[in-house]
């Protein structure tokens, strides 16, 4: 690309389109005279599979599947309150694996009581209740991928 | 032995900076990826892809059976894992000896020596190197002792901690008893491993590290780097030589790295980490990593050398093919990190789709990237989505091409943290050079309030 580039500078070429058969790539000068570059792998990947890897297939659709557990299932009645997830990631019901949940259905709960967490790009967030009262089912199960937004729990609020 | 194919255990922007080294050297690259990884560019880049797993990296890339089992598969010769995931790991060097693939990284008691922190302490100090004061717990008594040998503000670590995470500050007596036991506590359920140790908390610390590659006999390194630009204890600029330290520390710094290595008879491409006290103008030992790192680019920019190939060679069992006076330094360059993280609202994880991503082109110009238009930024794994690294004649020369680099980057569907790399490349303490890592903290405070970096456009 080098090589190219220095070659385009001594043209009046401003953009240089490349097409072949596994990339695409465009480089162009941009107004104080330096180059950008945007390429694109157009390549199909050649994908095989582990004989043994169905197990693992099977825990994946497992896991995608819980993303369809979002808001639509939970519509909010009277008093009800959702907690949903602040942004997409894995739900935790609990602080560490093997330690016991936050909540539990029945538990009661504050504003900032947390509820659970959600791990996204290795940052583990945590969620609040967001009103006080009594937890009144939990929608998803632990370590399951949810969308942003999509809702975690229900909470019975507190009248008055 | 000579590689013909070798199994990539690792996904992104380092997966596809190894495919590249692999092409080069006329090795077969099969990429072992999982199910969120089937379809992206080091996948498009590698000769084939095998699926080792599901999403969740507990499935897949941690998945040291699952690791092997493909190597066996597609008939690897050998494994390179990367950083992070399983790159240190002795379970996996050790299936990979039993399975007869080759393990691209240290040895199996090399991994032993340096992964548990108090054992490459005491490395360290029989190597003759200063570590940071402190040492392990008996008992509490025995630490009160010590933190008073010690002296305040005092670090509480975990043995099995590491970047960040495990360590605790602890700035008076009063406040000791509680901090230990809390840290014990934690350690056991964090890292299985409840064993912490003291160490004297360093408030104007530099984090400089030294590139050495082994063959087993001999040692050699390949110049420094400083990281201390961090936030988290991650970090997120590099540069390579560190600035502004003096010929002496600079050259004992490469020494002590060398005699470490040499100690453990060190085979393979390592990383030895100092703690530089610029106050009393010393340093110390603070950990040794076992595998290629992030910021290895800075290295390869400054020495022209390509890391990865020679990495491979030794793993090959070939000697080392430098002697130390073939490695000659040029220029300063400079390495940023750009994640997916919404710097102005408190550096908040932004996974998406990438709508579309232009990088800058030229002389002393390298990016290493897996993005492309229509790149899915998973949700399970980090953040980084590329590196924009700048060679130079010398630091300002540096600086100002990374100043115009970045001006030339544009990630778009995701949010990123361009917008800050643009304001801390011109902040005049980091301009001057030779900052601290409390120094991006005391940034980041200073200003107001962060320009809000939109999801959709977040133009550098």
């Amino acid at each position: 690309v080098l090589e190219i580039l220095h070659l385009l500078d001594s043209a009046q070429f401003d953009e240089l389109e490349l097409q072949t058969e596994h990339f695409h790539l465009v480089l162009r000068r941009t107004e104080g005279g330096d180059w950008t570059r945007s390429t694109e792998v157009t390549a199909e990947p050649r994908v095989g599979r582990l004989d043994d890897a169905k197990a693992d297939a099977a825990t994946a659709a497992a896991l995608t599947a819980s993303e369809a557990s979002d808001g639509s299932a939970a519509a909010a009645g009277e008093g009800m309150s959702q907690v949903r997830a602040p942004l997409p990631g894995l739900f935790y019901r609990s602080p560490q694996p093997g330690a016991p949940p936050f909540v539990e259905t029945g538990s009661r709960v504050d504003e900032d009581t947390v509820v659970g967490i959600i791990e996204t790009m290795k940052l583990m967030t945590s969620v609040q209740a967001g009103v006080r009262g009594t937890v009144d089912a939990i929608l998803l199960e632990d370590s399951r991928f949810v969308e942003k937004d999509g809702v975690l729990m229900r909470i019975v609020a507190d009248s008055g | 032995m000579i590689f013909r194919r070798i199994l990539v255990a690792n996904r992104a922007e380092i997966a596809v900076r190894i495919i590249r080294t692999c092409r080069s050297l006329g090795i077969e690259a099969v990429l072992a990826a999982s199910e969120a990884d089937l379809d992206t560019v080091p996948a498009r880049l590698a000769d084939r892809v095998i699926c080792i797993g599901a999403a969740h990296s507990s499935a897949s890339y941690l998945n040291a059976d699952a690791i092997v089992a493909a190597a066996r598969t597609v008939g690897a010769d050998a494994i390179h894992p990367g950083y992070g995931f399983l790159s240190e790991n002795r379970r996996l060097a050790h299936a990979c000896a039993a399975a007869g693939v080759v393990f691209i990284g240290a040895t199996e008691e090399q991994l032993a020596a340096v992964g548990d922190k108090l054992t490459a302490r005491s490395h360290a100090v029989a190597a003759g190197l200063s570590v940071v004061p402190g040492g392990e717990i008996a008992d509490l008594d025995r630490a009160r002792q010590l933190a008073q040998n010690i002296g305040w503000p005092i670090l509480v670590k975990a043995v099995g901690g590491g970047g960040g995470q495990g360590m605790q500050l602890v700035n008076e007596p009063a406040a000791f008893v509680d901090t230990i036991e809390r840290a014990v506590a934690e350690a056991g359920a964090a890292f299985g491993d409840s064993r912490v140790y003291l160490e004297r908390f360093v408030a104007k610390g530099r984090h400089v590290e030294v590139q050495v590659l082994g063959d087993g006999e001999r040692v050699i390194h390949l110049g420094d780097r400083d990281c201390s630009v961090q936030r988290r204890y991650q970090k997120l600029v590099e540069e390579a030589p560190a600035p502004h330290l003096s010929d002496d520390l600079r050259t004992s710094l490469r020494h002590a790295a060398v005699v470490f290595a040499e100690h453990l008879r060190y085979r393979g491409l390592g990383t030895v980490e100092f703690l530089v006290d610029t106050e009393r103008s010393a340093f110390y030992f603070l950990e040794m990593n076992a595998r290629i790192q992030v910021e290895h680019p800075v290295t390869e920019a400054i020495c022209g050398i390509d890391l990865v190939a020679e990495q491979i060679r030794v793993a090959e069992g070939r000697p080392l093919r430098l002697q130390q006076s073939d490695v000659a330094m040029t220029g300063h360059a400079i390495e940023c990190r750009i994640n997916a993280e919404d710097w102005s609202q408190d550096f908040r994880p932004s996974p998406g789709t990438v709508t579309e991503a232009v990088f800058p082109a030229g002389d002393g110009i390298r990016v290493d990237t897996h993005l492309q238009a229509g790149t899915v930024v998973p949700p399970y794994y980090d953040s980084l989505l590329a590196k924009l690294i700048v060679h130079g004649h010398d630091r300002a020369d540096a600086l100002s091409r990374l100043r115009r680099a970045l001006d030339r980057c544009r990630i778009t569907g995701v949010a990123t943290n361009l917008a800050m790399h643009a304001e801390l490349v011109a902040d005049g303490e980091f301009v001057r050079g030779g900052v601290d890592t409390a120094w991006f903290p005391r940034f980041l405070a200073g200003r107001a309030s962060p320009t809000p970096a939109h999801a959709g456009d977040s133009r550098g």
